[in-house]
């Protein structure tokens, strides 16, 4: 099986470490971050809670490969960098478990973006986890989010449930 | 900033014991209320819109009843998240098959 080049914005970051399949992903993914994400990803490494410890988890075991773009594509938000950087490196997919910014970058990309249960269901397909397995890890990323952010889950497990 | 008056009467016990919290924490007992109110209120209204947009969903309710319990923004948004989810599934099948060797 050869291996997709995706970019991750933060909160795509978190949501998949929150699943417990984030070291799976890299078998059939090159994951790609622009630094401002991980300057975000440090900054909620310090926080001492649970999103904290993954974030940490995460930035420990190098899964991630940062890019530092040129100052005229750098960006005070991670995902407006994270599509900069996509659009560089040409990548199949961005991933973003943001609504409202999915909405505002879609114009300044033809890359496609796509949340991360697109990750998820990508490891079901190529069989690396089972759909129970699936489902369970859709279920382990609702964490107390705003309820639009929650809902992009619950509508992945909706489907899940038509798909198996 | 505008704001409109909500008069409660309180039992005597848990007047008391807003009482306590506040001096506890040293805010008026009328702020600390006023946040409590505002944090319930939201989480309250969050959780009846998360169903609303699920029922919509499902298939159970009709889109101009979700647009009317959650106005036209957020009834786009859910829209949004259903058509996004859709195209990411059938675009990991189709990657998976492209990346096969």
């Amino acid at each position: 099986m050869g291996k997709a080049l995706i970019v991750l914005d933060t909160s795509a970051v978190i949501s998949l470490g929150c699943s417990g399949k984030f070291h799976l992903t890299t078998k059939i993914f090159y994951l790609n971050s622009p630094m401002r994400v991980k300057a975000e990803l440090d900054d909620i490494a310090k926080q001492d809670d649970e999103i904290g410890k993954i974030a940490k988890h995460i930035l420990g075991k190098n899964f991630i490969k940062f890019h530092e773009l040129p100052q005229n594509l750098q960006d005070a938000k991670g995902e407006a960098e994270s599509v900069n950087l996509a659009n560089e490196l040409k990548t199949e997919a961005i991933i973003i478990d943001d609504i409202k910014s999915m909405k505002k970058l879609e114009a300044k990309t033809k890359i496609p973006i796509w949340f991360s249960s697109f990750i998820i269901y990508s490891l079901c397909v190529q069989k690396l986890i089972s759909y129970e397995e699936g489902w369970s890890a859709i279920e382990s990323m609702k964490t107390k989010r705003e309820w639009k952010k929650n809902l992009i889950l619950d509508y992945a497990e909706l489907l899940w449930g038509e798909l198996r | 900033m505008q704001t409109e008056q909500l008069n409660v009467k309180l039992m005597p016990e848990l007047n008391r014991e807003i009482e306590l919290i506040s001096k506890v924490l040293h805010i008026p007992k009328v702020d600390w209320a006023r946040n409590v109110l505002a944090h319930e209120v939201k989480k309250e209204l969050e959780e009846h819109k998360s169903f609303i947009a699920i029922e919509y969903m499902k298939g159970n309710i009709p889109k101009a009843e979700m647009v009317r319990f959650l106005g036209r923004k957020d009834a786009e948004d859910v829209e949004y998240i259903m058509k996004k989810t859709k195209e990411g599934f059938k675009a990991a099948k189709e990657m998976a098959k492209r990346f096969e060797r």
